[in-house]
């Protein structure tokens, strides 16, 4: 099978429409089991009380910010270095996901930490570093609608989004590297996790459900971007709409 | 959950709400663009064969 075929936005076109359904609906099956492991089995937290159930929807949002924008920033690249039209159209999909779920996070986070340390906000490292995170969605974004041919557009974009990855790793080890308010990670990449296994079983779940989400709704934007972008391509006026 | 309800539903009904804004506003894109295909077309709208 030849894999390079489907770098074309004509081959990809029909394979993401058959693609999405397959995503969509595992990610609403996992987001109805997430929900119910997070408040019907997991216990109680001994010291955060029910206030921690936030948890399972603030850490999978805080995750999939960072990552979306590493892919963002992958795609992007691969767009500008190769002249791949799909790979930056890809780019353009991904940020609002993206900019969506760092929005969820901050707003979740400002939730969880009025209770737990009395206030929505503080500019500690974690939480403005997140912030930042979020104006780089936003400013790559505005930046490729506020240019004209889509191409330029695309070069301008990738320039930003590699830029800001230097971000992500600030973000991840912010709690490392300095005092922050934040607490530090729960669950590491080497090393026993240090919550209940109903807790982490809900919270692994509800990650799933999220990145289902994700190539489900970006795949279904990748589709319509395609659209918009390729209107007077030939595959397209003589009809391959399936 | 009564001190905290306040927290935990907003958190889970702000997720509802973007997550759902998203999906509509995917879908309002996708139904524009098939206008403007209907209208390019000369058809009337909502009559095209495009089907995203």
């Amino acid at each position: 099978m030849n894999w390079y075929k489907y770098s074309s936005p004509a081959a990809f076109y029909p394979l993401a429409g058959k693609l999405v359904p397959w995503f969509a609906v595992p990610s609403i099956i996992l987001f109805i089991v997430g929900l119910y492991v997070g408040f019907f089995v997991a216990p109680t937290d001994f010291q955060q009380g029910e206030a921690y159930r936030i948890m399972f929807i603030h850490v999978p949002a805080a995750w999939m910010g960072m990552l979306l924008y590493l892919l963002m920033a992958f795609y992007a690249g691969i767009g500008w270095a190769f002249n791949a039209r799909l790979a930056s159209m890809m780019a353009s999909a991904l940020a609002i996901t993206g900019a969506m779920f760092t929005l969820l996070s901050l707003i979740t986070g400002a939730l969880w930490g009025k209770p737990t340390w009395g206030t929505y906000w503080a500019w500690d490292a974690r939480m403005t570093s997140t912030l930042i995170l979020l104006f780089l969605y936003i400013g790559f974004i505005s930046l490729q609608a506020a240019i004209d041919d889509p191409r330029r557009a695309d070069r301008a974009g990738a320039v930003l989004a590699i830029v800001g990855v230097i971000n992500v790793p600030i973000i991840y080890f912010s709690v490392q590297w300095w005092n922050t308010l934040h607490q530090g990670a729960t669950i590491r990449m080497m090393g026993k996790p240090t919550i209940a296994a109903p807790m982490l079983a809900a919270l692994l779940i509800m990650l799933a459900a999220c990145w289902l989400y994700s190539i489900a709704i970006v795949l279904y934007r990748l589709r319509i971007i395609i659209r918009e972008r390729e209107q007077s391509a030939s595959w397209l006026t003589q009809g391959a709409t399936s | 959950m009564d001190r905290y309800a306040f927290y935990v539903w907003g958190s889970y009904l702000a997720a509802l709400i973007l997550v759902g804004g998203e999906v509509a506003l995917l879908i309002k894109r996708k139904n524009d663009l098939k206008r403007q295909a209907s209208l390019h077309a000369g058809e009337k709208p909502g009559t095209s064969e495009f089907e995203l």
